[in-house]
């Protein structure tokens, strides 16, 4: 193991400063740094480095659809839209068992079905829902494990883009690794509804209390008039950005900046825009958005030493040291994608880990009926759950950075760490029943 | 010796994997493990289209990709990876080692401290893939076809709208009518990216890539560093692969057409129209590229002074 | 001083946030060229500064890369400043004031400060070489691709001065500690 001190050594300061906390960029970053300058790596390396985070980070289109649904979020809370719509659903729903619970999962299912990145359905549910969750008495925990959980189902729920990504690191069709997806995200979002409903239940969280957006009108028929008008906007701007990518009119980067000019839009219609508030939003999806994007490309940097100090090898070294049958190899795989999950983002992971385990993966007798092709969209499957976990586990999860960054100080970190805990092990669930079931897959 | 050298293409598609460790594994063959080539994957230290930069300021010792990668900077690098109604492989290789053309490409990348070398091949390429027939000229107006470069630019002199959206992107844009037409590669490397489950007109031929050359890039450094032998090594594993890869592509095509027709694609030819049209523009764009920059002008003089030659006892020759 | 730096930054992010909220007029007009059929949004006869010979699909995919670009690398530095970048607060917040300054103080000065001085030189001679070869995009799109280059060298200089400017701050805050408790 001497020769891989390098890894080993940087794995080690990731932790430290990490654990310190000091700001993870910056440790990821200046990890790198660190062990450039004290590494035998050509000092060229800096240029690596860079272009790194221009073409990895910057000049990606995708990444473009982050700000938009963030903006999205902002937009909808600042103008107040949301607040009224919410308030409604609240009050219309209110007869349901955790009836708040249940509309973030729906909503949540609804974004995942609608984007392909994190971030956007974190945020959005964060700033829609979570004032008032809080405010209908769920615990923070509870409410910040259940926005974190549903948000995240984005990046397995097809369009994703993390399928897109596995999608070319496997070598299969990506229309392939959707189509196994759906099942595996139907049954966390079902399991998920679940968990809400029997805590919902055993707390009988029934009582929440009224809206205090909306100002109780005068007559029946001019309250649902406007419980109507108030509802539409969020009722009608899902369908707009899903209807907008299924007949074909824009992409998913494209259906988030459509996304942002219907809100626009519908708030300028209803008399609620007006230039501090959108600009608040905006100021708002810049920090959020610079978050994001720092962590990407100090990543970015941080994968390139890691890979150059010798980090694949170290990786291949440990399973060959600990493994045994094809068995005991993917689990150790699946282990150390999960551990792994905890310090870095599903990205890094894929991009350096994915090219050494495929050739492994493909040779590996399983015995249950897989080989080729399906082996593989199954194993990337398998991959793409655990990875989704990977946004939930602390202190590195990329959801938990999203929630905390559009809450700031509603809800400390502890109870956000406390409530994802029954939401991963739902997860490792799912995991499971996949890695028994693979047929469950529609392979 | 060990040197790095990293792909621009992802080793996920077998030829990419087979042609770079056959290279590698040829170099330390001869050179008795002398002087020996690591090869890594797409995006394992540079971003594909940093490459050229990256070589040569050192950080790799060596890449391989295609030239067009740095038609931004160098225009006329677009023309040593393919030209529009242009050569096909043999003619390439003709032109560039019995025509001049190898040496205008050197001289393209000494500012960049890189030497190229010719290292693989790439058959013809498919004309695309498209949701709707095409069957004039007409159907193409208004067309969101995901092509880039000169293809591109001549694409859009006939009313198509070429848009660079991201690879992972086109198989949901073609799904959902986004994009109306996609080309990626030639057959074999189209069966990957599943166009054939959402695209059912597949059309020939590649006009806008006849024929297409990978390229070796070397630290200039790096090689000036290596005798000449191993230069030779180098230089025959290169040719060898530019070969290997033809060989084994050109006839390899046949079963992938046969996976698409199951699929219920339907393998065709562009209308005469439309290929007239195609190459009437393509003829303009060359020339306006020509007049736009010096070297393009130069270049592309070398290519027509040798097609002139190369084509006149081709034709007397064909049967 | 701080409050005028806190303003500044705050100007700054503003200016990102109208960037950000161009890109989604910039998609809107591709996907209006999407929805009419057309091949070029506007033809020039003479190619003007970044655009060139006229405005297509793609010109509009490399605005909102611009956009995006010069939003990120300006608001890094900002942010930072406004200390809004992600942190693991878990044990952080247990840390008395003095021990959270030693911190910043040695994180900036051993992470920090090595990894944007190290991106420095590369990211000026990135947005040089662009400048130098007239780099433009290869699919018909923007011109003059330095303009998105060049907020790479900005953002890391604006960088480097709010880690330089932090440091001195929080040594200053550890010497003036120190001779409170002295
Ligand atoms: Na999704
Ligand atoms: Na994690």
């Amino acid at each position: 193991m001497l020769e891989y001190w390098m890894p080993l050594c940087m794995v080690a300061l990731l932790f430290t400063g990490i654990l310190v906390g000091y700001p993870v960029a910056l440790v990821l970053g200046g990890t790198s740094a660190i062990f450039l300058l004290i590494s035998d790596l050509p000092m060229a390396f800096a240029n690596l480095m860079l272009t790194r985070v221009y073409a990895n980070g910057l000049n990606n289109w995708l990444y473009i659809a982050i700000p938009m649904f963030i903006m999205m979020g902002l937009l909808l809370e600042r103008t107040g839209l949301a607040r009224d719509a919410f308030g409604v659903s609240e009050r219309l729903l209110r007869k349901l068992p955790g009836h708040l619970a249940l509309t973030v999962l729906f909503i949540g299912g609804l974004m995942a079905a609608t984007t392909g990145v994190v971030g956007a359905s974190v945020v959005l549910l964060a700033v829609l829902a979570l004032p008032r969750m809080l405010d209908a008495g769920y615990s923070p925990a509870a409410t910040s494990g259940l926005i974190s959980a549903s948000g995240t189902l984005a990046i397995l729920m097809p369009p994703s883009v993390m399928l897109i990504i596995l999608s070319s690191l496997v070598s299969v069709p990506v229309g392939h690794l959707f189509r196994a997806a759906l099942v595996p995200s139907a049954l966390l979002l079902l399991f998920y509804m679940f968990y809400s409903l029997g805590l919902a239940l055993w707390a009988k969280r029934t009582t929440a209390s009224a809206s205090p957006g909306i100002a109780a009108p005068a007559t029946e028929q001019r309250r649902l008039w406007r419980d109507a008008l108030a509802l539409f906007p969020f009722l009608v701007l899902i369908p707009i950005v899903l209807g907008t990518i299924v007949y074909g009119v824009a992409t998913p980067t494209e259906a988030s900046g459509v996304g942002v000019l219907a809100v626009l839009v519908f708030a300028g219609l209803m008399g609620k825009t007006d230039a501090t508030s959108v600009m608040e939003a905006a100021r708002e999806t810049v920090v959020s958005t610079a978050m994001i994007m720092m962590l990407v490309i100090a990543a970015t940097c941080f994968s390139l030493i890691f890979k150059g100090g010798g980090g694949d090898g170290l990786i291949r070294a440990s399973l060959e040291l600990l493994g045994g049958g094809s068995w005991s190899v993917l689990l150790l795989i699946l282990l150390l994608v999960f551990l792994l999950g905890f310090f870095l983002d599903w990205l890094e992971i894929s991009l350096i880990l994915m090219p050494i385990f495929v050739p492994i993966v493909t040779g590996l007798d399983l015995a249950n009926g897989l080989s080729g092709a399906s082996l593989l969209v199954w194993f990337a499957i398998l991959f793409a759950i655990n990875l989704q976990t990977s946004f939930l586990t602390p202190p590195f999860g990329v959801s938990l950075f999203y929630l905390k960054g559009a809450v700031g100080e509603r809800v400390a970190t502890l109870d956000i760490y406390r409530g994802v805990l029954p939401f991963i092990a739902i997860q490792l669930l799912v995991l499971l029943m996949i890695l028994l079931f693979p047929e469950l897959l529609m392979l | 010796q060990t040197l790095t050298l990293q792909s621009a293409f992802p080793f996920s598609l077998e030829v990419i994997d087979d042609s770079i460790h056959r290279f590698a594994d040829d170099v330390a063959t001869v050179t008795n493990g002398e002087l020996t080539f690591t090869p890594y994957d797409a995006g394992a230290f540079s971003p594909p289209f940093e490459i050229l930069e990256n070589v040569g300021n050192g950080s790799l010792d060596a890449g391989w990709s295609a030239a067009s990668y740095w038609a931004g900077q160098i225009p006329a690098a677009a023309l040593f990876q393919s030209i529009p109604f242009g050569p096909d492989v043999p003619k390439y290789l003709a032109w560039l080692y019995g025509g001049g053309g190898l040496e205008l490409w050197q001289g393209l990348y000494e500012p960049y401290n890189v030497v190229p070398i010719p290292c693989g091949s790439m058959v013809s390429e498919a004309g695309g893939w498209f949701t709707e027939e095409v069957t004039s000229v007409d159907d193409l107006q208004g067309l969101s076809m995901r092509i880039s470069g000169l293809g591109g630019e001549v694409m859009r002199e006939l009313g198509v709208s070429p848009v660079s959206i991201p690879a992972g992107e086109t198989f949901l844009g073609l799904d959902t009518g986004r994009i109306g037409a996609a080309e990626l590669s030639f057959p074999t490397i189209d069966t990957s990216a599943g166009f054939y489950e959402v695209a059912k007109h597949y059309y020939f031929p590649g006009w806008h890539q006849p024929g297409s050359l990978n390229e070796l890039l070397i630290n200039a450094d790096v090689w000036a560093g290596l005798d000449e032998s191993q230069q030779l090594a180098v230089r025959n594993a290169c040719s060898d692969l530019s070969i290997h890869m033809y060989a084994h592509d050109m006839q390899a095509q046949s079963a992938a057409l046969d996976t698409f027709r199951e699929a219920g694609v339907s393998v065709e030819r562009f209308p005469d129209e439309v290929l007239t049209a195609l190459k009437n523009a393509t003829a303009d764009v060359l020339d306006n590229a020509a007049q736009a920059d010096a070297d393009v002008a130069e270049v592309l003089q070398s290519y027509r002074d040798f097609s002139g030659r190369y084509d006149e006892y081709r034709e007397l020759t064909t049967f | 001083m701080h409050a005028f730096i806190n303003q500044l930054c705050r100007w700054v992010l503003n200016l990102c946030g109208l960037f950000l909220l161009l890109i989604a007029f910039v998609i809107g007009a591709g996907v209006l060229m999407h929805l009419l059929g057309l091949s070029q949004l506007v033809k020039f006869d003479n190619p003007y500064w970044l655009l060139g010979r006229g405005i297509t699909f793609n010109s509009l995919m490399g605005l909102q890369i611009l956009l995006f670009t010069l939003a990120m690398m300006l608001a890094i530095a900002p942010v930072m400043w406004l200390d809004r970048h992600v942190r693991v607060d878990v044990f952080h917040v247990r840390f008395s004031p003095r021990v959270r300054t030693a911190i910043e103080l040695v994180g900036h000065l051993a992470l920090g400060l090595p990894f944007f001085v190290l991106l420095s030189q590369p990211a000026y001679r990135f947005a040089e070489r662009a400048y130098v070869t007239g780099e433009r995009s290869t699919d018909g799109g923007l011109n003059d691709l330095y303009v998105i280059k060049a907020a790479l060298p900005v953002g890391v200089a604006l960088f480097v001065v709010v880690l330089v400017l932090l440091v001195a701050i929080h040594l200053w805050r550890l010497v003036v500690g120190r001779s409170r408790h002295a």
